[in-house]
């Protein structure tokens, strides 16, 4: 290396402040020049593209942001999107039981209704779904804990109470939905009077009901 | 060579035109030299960190091949086993090899000696101490249980709030005595940092929060730990190797400007949109997947900026490991904004939620970009602190092609795996069970991925062993690819 490295010792003819490769070696042996900045102002369609994002932007938070409060977020759901609108949207008379299913229940009782095995029971074919309405509309107000035997097999867990975050409506809708889209499943409806009337008689429960309880109810 | 303008002597000094400014070769040295103890045992703690986590990764992958593998103990068990993993890849090999990235850029940049070096020498032991206590108590059950917070409040976290602000100490009292007038993009970035860090963790562990309140600032923490931290100090030494190995100006002071303080602003409100479909009020969300978008802005800048400072030179790349590696880094910096910015989205994260897609885009992150620009940093900074040369050409090599092609696998094979997951997660016609099963053959491909980047950092750890403890590297006077013949240069000096 050494008569050719010599050669190099004398200042290297740059161009545009751009060493060539070869120099670099040479002089990777020492150390090159500090790094620094250049001013150039950047691509002019950089700049444009920037105020886009932000036009893009601020439209977006405008639409989606809905009001400043402390309010659960129920998702991008329906057009405008705003909280209020989806607001009313559950809150007026024709609830959609699908909708309810999809956002409270589908996370464990999937959207299909087969549960997961071992974990989850399945609502699809299962008896307590089919069966006396009464019995379903308690389960889903007051939730249901410990072992129960469903489809054939025995699932020990804990569904919650949906007695606070539910009303009458959402109730029997989400009612009517699982007893008649899930599966094969038909069975008669439901309507929010029936809820109501339940609700009121067991105002006072404060825990999920067992299966045997709800056994005892059902003769 | 370099003596056209000598080196600055006072602030006055250096308002000179920044690229008349020259430094000699021995004045560089005696920088580095300043801060030798620090950076050494930094880096010597984060490569053992990282073949711990590396063990602990593969063990988490294989777990998902072979469920009843080690389960015998608790402690060997999936849910202590995987956060083990990512606090020690995070806190261990990334956080100690950034300290020493730091601490070994800041006196150059500042051109003066590094002060404080035995704090930040103590903060570094006191930062692994704190870590050592934290994974311990995580195998054995102790943990947070937030994501990213699982580390013992009680007897880890101070430790680590405790470390990090020693070495934060030393770099900001080195920014202080500083003789130049004007900071480098770079010095920005790094000394942003430390503040930012500890204002996030010191947040993110307060032990006041509950409930949603509790899963928002948890994701706060965990997002920003990433872009406040992780990328901040890896972009400053991205900043620096590019131009300095390439022997090229940055290309824009203005897009530098333009990348650092819309990340600033940006990055610091993307949190929630991890929690997308989660029981928060729609403004954090709406506010959250905005600036998810507004990403865009810095990301491409700073895209821009590190593309246009390379663009023609790529070539160069052959004969430097510390670049090729820089430039990989600073292009999955890129892709991975682009495609977090993809996942904030709403109709994509309907998909992608609760997927492995999460896991590839993670590894994306946190591998692609800032462990392969740490391994850039580490190429580049030991042989002039150590003042000796990597001994082999085949071992960089072999490890640049093992830990590169093992990663493009795991995240090409995640990243399908997790879309065909959540598509099959919506499908109401299919069972749970199928979502579960379909991702398998992706799953066994990320396990063989892991091998092979396994290999890649045994290979780097057995490199660097023979780099530090042996006599083998001062008996090679060149950088490992010096003797390749470069065939870019048309002209040469005559």
């Amino acid at each position: 290396m050494n008569d050719e490295t010599r050669q190099h010792d004398q200042p290297i003819q740059s161009e545009k402040n751009e060493v060539s490769t070869l120099a670099l070696h040479d002089e990777a042996m020492h150390e090159t020049a500090e790094p620094f900045e250049d001013t150039i102002k950047g691509p002019t369609w950089f700049y444009i593209f920037v105020v886009l994002a932000l036009v893009v932007g601020a439209f977006y938070l405008g639409r989606h942001m809905g009001r400043l409060d402390n309010a659960a977020h129920i998702g991008f759901l329906h057009d405008g999107g705003s909280k209020d609108q989806a607001q009313e949207n559950t809150q007026a008379s024709t609830v959609s039981g699908a909708s309810v299913f999809g956002s409270r229940c589908a996370s464990c009782h999937q959207a299909n209704g087969q549960g997961v095995p071992g974990a989850f029971p399945p609502l699809a074919g299962a008896e307590y779904v089919l069966g006396d309405p009464e019995v379903l509309v308690r389960i889903v107000l007051h939730g249901l804990q410990g072992e129960i035997k469903v489809a054939g097999q025995t699932y020990n867990g804990i569904m919650p109470p949906w007695e606070s975050q539910l009303g009458d409506e959402e109730i029997a809708a989400v009612i009517n939905h699982i007893r008649t889209e899930l599966g094969e499943n038909q069975a008669d409806k439901i309507d929010a009077a029936l809820v109501k009337k339940i609700r009121e008689q067991t105002k006072d429960r404060q825990t999920p009901w067992t299966a045997s309880e709800l056994e005892a109810l059902g003769t | 060579m370099t003596e056209t303008v000598a080196s600055p002597r006072t602030q006055q000094d250096s308002t000179l035109e920044h690229s008349k400014i020259r430094v000699s070769a021995d004045e560089v040295a005696a920088y580095d030299h300043s801060g030798r103890q620090p950076v050494l045992l930094g880096f010597f703690i984060a490569v053992v960190w990282l073949l711990v986590g590396t063990v602990l990764g593969d063990i988490s992958s294989f777990k998902f091949d072979r469920p009843d593998l080690l389960s015998e103990q608790a402690y060997l068990t999936f849910g202590r086993i995987r956060p083990a993993h990512l606090n020690v890849m995070v806190y261990g090999w990334a956080s100690t090899a950034m300290f020493s990235i730091s601490l070994w850029l800041m006196p150059r940049l500042c051109r003066t000696r590094l002060r404080w070096a035995t704090a930040a020498t103590a903060g570094i032991l006191i930062w692994t101490l704190g870590l050592a206590v934290g994974t311990v108590l995580l195998i054995a059950g102790y943990s947070d249980g937030l994501e990213w917070l699982e580390l013992d409040g009680q007897w880890a976290d101070p430790l680590l709030v405790a470390g990090a602000a020693l070495v934060g100490a030393s770099i900001w009292r080195t920014l202080a005595a500083r003789r130049v007038h004007h900071l480098y993009v770079s010095v920005w970035y790094v000394a942003a940092s430390y503040p930012w860090f500890l204002i996030i963790f010191i947040a993110g562990n307060l032990p006041i929060y509950q409930g949603v309140e509790s899963a928002a600032v948890n994701w706060f923490y965990a997002h920003n730990a990433l872009g406040l931290w992780l990328t901040t100090i890896n972009l400053g030494l991205i900043y620096y190797l590019l131009p300095k190995i390439i022997g090229r100006p940055i290309y824009s002071y203005w897009l530098s400007l333009v990348g650092f303080w819309g990340l600033a602003l940006f990055y610091a409100l993307n949190g929630m949109h991890h929690l997308i479909g989660g029981p928060l009020p729609s403004w954090m969300i709406a506010t959250s997947i905005t600036a998810s978008i507004m990403m865009i802005i810095p990301v491409v800048a700073v895209g821009i900026n590190q593309h246009m400072t390379v663009v023609g030179r790529f070539g160069a790349m052959r004969y430097s490991p510390a670049l090729t590696l820089a430039v990989i880094a600073a292009m999955s910096y890129t892709a991975v904004s682009l495609q977090g910015i993809l996942t904030a989205l709403v109709s994509v994260n309907r998909i992608t939620h609760f997927t492995h897609w999460t896991i590839a885009h993670s590894h994306l992150g946190l591998y692609m970009f800032v462990t392969l620009s740490l391994f850039g940093g580490m190429y580049y900074i030991l042989p002039r602190v150590l003042k000796k040369e990597w001994p082999s050409t085949r071992l960089v090599r072999a490890h640049i092609l093992l830990v590169g092609g093992g990663m493009i696998l795991y995240v090409v094979a995640l990243g399908i795996g997790g879309v065909l997951q959540g598509l099959s997660l919506l499908a109401p016609s299919e069972g749970f069970e199928v979502s579960v099963t379909s991702t398998r053959p992706w799953l066994l491909m990320r396990s063989v991925a892991a091998v092979i980047i396994s290999a890649g950092h045994i290979v780097f750890a057995y490199h660097a062993y023979l780099l530090a403890f042996t006599h083998r590297g001062s008996l090679t006077r060149q950088p490992p690819f010096f003797e390749l013949k470069p065939v870019l240069v048309k002209k040469r000096a005559p």
